[in-house]
């Protein structure tokens, strides 16, 4: 008698084969003891395998994917050429920012120095955004949510070249991104442990970031710009040629 | 083509099959949404998109796409984060299983891995033979051999597992 080959019998396990074929099986394996017991070690081969393959399965990450999809989708089109302009501004300009926040005796690093120790608003520093809007024109538009796990991060995309940004330590709980002025036409996109703010014309950007948050990372088009680490702050700004360099300013400890 | 439809359809079984394949969820989800957004620019059937994407999705892994994906990614949004982890021992022991799940598959032929990982996800025998460039009728005999050998080399896994117990 001829048997069955393991390829024909796993078809036949797999419902691959037609009709014809699959009956010609059936009564094969009516008669042969050894290719139904080769059947019956390709089905349980092919449980072991399933079986394998999901201790290393994790959740897909679905919601968090298509919203990033539907922004890529958007973005196909065009505008290259004049984002590009206009990350270069706002990294120019964040890197000034936080490139003095790293100097010694800097108003900016005080102003962080002190914001981290609890003061509601040190003197000399940036204005903290208050939480009452002025006349309708300076009426901040904003977002919120909550840090997820101790981690947040905020995004900063195609922001007008006239834009500016600040970042605030605060002892709330949320994450907040404020915009005043043209800056409050920005869009903004919220997903898990996210803010994304894009467009907007000029006027301010006020991040807001809790202390008791332990990881956050405020992106500008795409690119760390500034990272908070436990009790220490990373600012990574462009170098003159290329690529990054890193600047450490470790922030006094919460009294 | 509805293509929020094919995403929503289709994301968590590439992501799937991509981890599977890569061992690494930003991998996975770096070259996920790269095979949707070039399925952008393809007119093609519903039918076909799967098939499509797994293919595309599969080149990108073999041809290293993953830097140049990677600059378009925004951000690792997502982290697997169960609410209450295992304790240490039990950890470990997935992790060691995780580790020797991943050393057998590495031992497989790139082709048998592919069509193995496909077959989990559904595919017919005539997408398996379009997907990897041979008839339909040895589509049979590959997987059957690279189950054999994935048998094999997952039990040596095993046992040496347990021999260092």
């Amino acid at each position: 008698m001829m048997h069955e080959n393991e390829g024909r019998l796993l078809a036949y396990l797999d419902g691959a084969l037609g009709a014809a074929e699959r009956a010609a099986v059936d009564r094969h394996l009516a008669e042969c003891r050894a290719c139904a017991d080769t059947l019956e070690s390709l089905r349980a081969a092919s449980a072991r395998f399933s079986s394998a393959m999901a201790v290393l399965d994790i959740p897909a990450p679905v919601d968090a994917a298509a919203a990033e999809f539907a922004r890529r989708r958007r973005e196909a089109p065009s505008g290259t050429a004049q984002r590009a302009l206009l990350r270069a501004a706002i990294l120019i300009l964040g890197f000034a920012a936080v490139g003095s926040a790293a100097l010694p005796d800097s108003p900016v690093r005080r102003w962080i120095g002190s914001a981290w120790r609890g003061d509601d608003r040190p003197a000399g520093g940036p204005e903290i955004l208050a939480d009452s809007p002025g006349s309708p024109e300076d009426e901040p538009a904003g977002i919120s949510i909550l840090p997820e796990g101790g981690r947040a991060r905020v995004l900063v995309r195609g922001m007008a070249a006239e834009a500016r940004m600040r970042v605030v330590l605060t002892d709330g709980d949320r994450v907040a991104v404020r915009a005043t002025g043209k800056a409050a036409d920005a869009r903004f996109f919220t997903a898990a442990g996210r803010i994304e703010v894009r467009g907007g014309g000029p006027g301010e950007l006020v991040v807001e970031i809790p202390r008791t948050v332990s990881n956050a990372v405020v992106e500008v088009d795409g690119r760390p710009f500034l990272v908070k680490e436990g009790d220490s702050f990373r600012a990574l700004v462009p170098a003159e040629q290329s690529g990054t360099e890193a600047i450490f300013a470790t922030l006094d400890p919460k009294p | 083509m509805d293509v929020d439809s094919v995403f929503r359809r289709w994301y968590p079984s590439l992501f799937r099959y991509l981890h599977r394949l890569t061992g690494d969820p930003d991998t996975a989800d770096d070259i996920a949404q790269e095979s949707f957004v070039r399925l952008l620019r393809q007119r093609l059937p519903e039918a076909e998109a799967k098939p499509w994407l797994f293919t595309v999705a599969t080149n990108l892994v073999r041809d290293g796409a993953r830097k140049a994906t990677r600059r378009e990614r925004l951000l690792a949004i997502y982290r697997p984060s169960p609410s209450s982890p295992p304790p240490p021992d039990a950890r470990v022991e997935q992790r060691e299983r995780i580790d020797a799940v991943r050393a057998a598959l590495a031992q497989l032929k790139e082709r048998d891995r592919q069509l193995l990982l496909m077959r989990e996800e559904g595919f017919t025998y005539e997408e398996m033979a379009r997907a990897i460039d041979v008839a339909p009728g040895s589509v049979g005999t590959l997987l059957a051999r690279a189950l054999r050998r994935f048998s094999e080399v997952y039990r040596l896994q095993e046992v040496g597992h347990d021999a260092r117990e």
